[in-house]
């Protein structure tokens, strides 16, 4: 039989530790001293799980300590010692989240003790969802089993990277509960927090729907063609209107309906957009005709709903039936900062495998007598020892401290693109020293900290050419010339180089690409044929 | 005079230290508790009802405290009789711990107990506005 899970329970009483004791034989309290099984205080807390070598599986956590001042954590917006007392369970929730991220927490607080609205504000910042609604058993028995799960799950799954952190873990489940739903989502984040990609790859693969999934972009397409395009056309019904089109409503029939940035939708459109939600039918532009539809409508936007509403964008009736209860905030990456030894481990491994690394890793591995497809892999200042099976990227400690401190307001995607920059200059740099007649021995190399610094300081350009002007005009474009398998694959490659920057320049407006390169904003649809010939899919360019 | 922060902040306390824990052992009951186990759960309700650093606490005593320091602040208060009814009628039970009576009328008393803390919550409510 298993052991049991061992259970910290932080608590100035003893209701809790008595009730689990008698009530819940499944679970094992830790023994905090001789005569007690649960810390007392914050304090007792911290330093039990720094110096102990027991296991702990989760901590069950009070909110309000009743205990002298010295032994209280600092709780600068406590405004008077009894507030200090009472909301003490958040001070400690920081402590361990910062020090213990890694570690389930099941806050053990109620409805009937507290200021609900002001607890709710802090623990949803926190992102934390196991405040229990009242105190019985099998709510708290509920709550455990939740978290004991959570933690047990992978940290990567189908590409998505959960990590360890538990406030975004406990996002997985939320999400995958409302999948099965009927009830629209609201996918809130900033940009590169993985929106759409969980949208696809998480909550319509569990939302059972075997209809397709399509996305709609609402800041790629011209607005007076929007509704067109989410709701079908009839032949003549506009200017253009050559044939009958489908909406992606009709299109994703029995599936799913992302549609991204839906804070740039037009004020008449949500009209249209609020009938269909309510109706379950649409009609195309142009026709009285009304088409039965039966899609999951997921809608993501980089900005708070709520906020568009106040300021006259975005009508509160849709808002509403969009259900704002259905709302999950993806927090970003500065908020996941335990998880960053993970994320930078991994996006580094894939990185390795990316086509512009993959020949000169191959050729790398070749020359020090590894494997050839052994993967590239980041070792940070504090990792022990580990069994090395390809290449090691050495991280220096400061270089590491500036990963820990930067913003990331790009998020996952931007710390991708760094690690990928990263692992190719490092590769590409010892290839050309190999190439020049160099002898490496070692499969550890050290990460140049002035390359991170110039990653992090100035985005790509800088550090992928030396050349200051790409730093100060906006037209000047830094392109890495990779040899090509003729003068077209070359050329082709420049010009994907040149457009991928441009459309980072541009926030990913083609209109605003069009009015750069051709002199029209109306010309986007041009823009846009280009890159399909390019190969690069608005999609992918998001997702980098 | 108590200004009306003062007055949230003393209902908190005894949202907290009353209405939770009178109601704690009688939440963590297994559905279909016996006769002695559910004697055991009123008996800690009322006379431990706050156990913590500071020791051991009845209901009586934290509604006694309560009543001590809050005066006559909330008599103006539609909510406030209500409540104190509310609290009363829980701690009347005491009466019967130890007798048959009690586990009899156990419905009725889970519900007296169980009510205290949306008692305290409505007149904090009315308060707060």
């Amino acid at each position: 039989m298993a052991e049991k899970p061992r259970l910290f329970l932080v608590d100035d009483g003893v209701h809790y530790a008595n009730t689990i004791a008698q009530h819940m034989p499944e679970y094992e309290l830790v023994q905090v001293t001789a005569d007690r099984s649960r810390a007392a205080d914050g304090i007792e807390a911290i330093d039990y799980l720094n110096t102990s070598q027991q296991h702990v599986d989760l901590v069950l956590l009070d909110m309000r300590f009743d205990v002298s001042e010295d032994r209280l954590l600092p709780l600068p917006e406590a405004t008077s010692l009894r507030r200090q007392r009472r909301y003490q369970g958040i001070a400690i929730l920081r402590r361990l989240k910062a020090e213990f991220g890694h570690l389930p927490v099941v806050v053990l607080t109620s409805l009937a003790d507290l200021s609900v609205a002001e607890i709710a504000v802090e623990l949803q910042s926190l992102s934390l969802t196991y405040m229990l609604n009242g105190d019985d058993l099998d709510s708290l028995r509920i709550r455990i089993h939740e978290a004991l799960v959570d933690a047990e799950r992978l940290p990567e799954e189908n590409g998505i990277f959960w990590g360890r952190d538990q406030a975004f873990r406990a996002l997985r489940r939320r999400m995958a509960i409302l999948a099965r739903g009927r009830l629209p989502i609201v996918l809130e984040g900033e940009t590169g927090t993985g929106k759409s990609y969980l949208a696809e790859h998480y909550i319509h693969e569990r939302s059972g729907r075997t209809g397709r999934f399509v996305t709609v972009d609402l800041s790629t397409l011209p607005s007076n063609l929007i509704s067109a395009h989410l709701f079908g056309a009839v032949k003549g019904a506009y200017t253009g209107a050559v044939s009958d089109r489908k909406g992606v409503f009709e299109i994703a029939a029995g599936g799913t309906v992302f549609i991204d940035e839906i804070q740039n939708i037009p004020l008449e459109t949500q009209k249209q957009l609020l009938t269909v939600l309510q109706n379950q039918v649409v009609q195309p532009l142009g026709s009285n005709r009304d088409i039965p539809v039966d899609v999951k409508v997921i809608v993501a936007s980089n900005e708070d709903l709520g906020s568009a509403v106040r300021d006259g964008r975005f009508r509160s009736d849709l808002y509403m039936r969009l259900s704002p209860a259905t709302r999950v905030v993806l927090p970003p990456l500065r908020d996941r900062v335990s998880d960053l030894p993970f994320l930078a481990r991994r996006l580094t491994e894939r990185a390795g495998f990316e086509p512009d690394v993959f020949p000169f890793r191959v050729q790398l591995n070749r020359s020090l007598g590894l494997p050839e497809d052994s993967p590239v892999q980041l070792s940070l200042p504090d990792d022990k020892a580990a069994k090395e099976a390809g290449i090691r990227l050495v991280l220096p400690a400061p270089s590491w401290r500036r990963l820990q401190r930067h913003k990331w307001s790009g998020n996952i995607r931007e710390l991708s693109m760094v690690l990928h920059n990263l692992v190719t200059f490092s590769i590409v740099g010892a290839v050309d020293a190999l190439e020049s007649g160099l002898s490496l021995s070692s499969r550890r190399l050290q990460v140049d900290s002035g390359l991170v610094n110039q990653l992090l300081a100035g985005g790509l350009e800088p550090a992928l050419s030396d050349d200051k002007a790409a730093k100060r005009d906006p037209d000047v474009f830094a392109i890495k010339l990779k040899p090509g398998q003729s003068l077209n694959a070359v050329s082709v490659d420049i010009e994907r180089q040149y457009f991928e920057q441009l459309f980072d320049q541009t926030n990913g407006s083609l209109d605003a690409m069009a009015d750069r390169l051709l002199g029209d904003p109306a010309r986007s649809r041009a823009i846009r044929l280009r890159l399909n010939q390019l190969g690069l899919s608005l999609r992918d360019l998001r997702r980098r | 005079m108590m200004n009306k922060a003062e007055q949230i902040e003393l209902l908190d306390d005894l949202l907290h230290d009353l209405g939770k824990y009178i109601a704690f052992p009688l939440n963590m009951l297994p559905s279909e508790p016996d006769g002695p186990m559910f004697q055991d759960a009123v008996e800690h309700a009322l006379n431990q009802t706050r156990v913590g650093a500071q020791g051991s606490q009845s209901a009586k005593s934290i509604w006694a405290n309560f009543l001590n320091e809050a005066g006559n602040a909330f008599d103006k208060n539609d909510c406030w009789q209500p409540m104190h009814d509310a609290v009363e009628a829980a701690l009347a039970w005491g009466a019967h711990l130890g007798k048959p009576t009690l586990f009899i009328s156990r419905k009725q008393v889970t519900d007296d107990i169980k009510a205290v803390s949306a008692a305290i919550r409505r007149l904090r409510d009315q308060i707060n506005g």
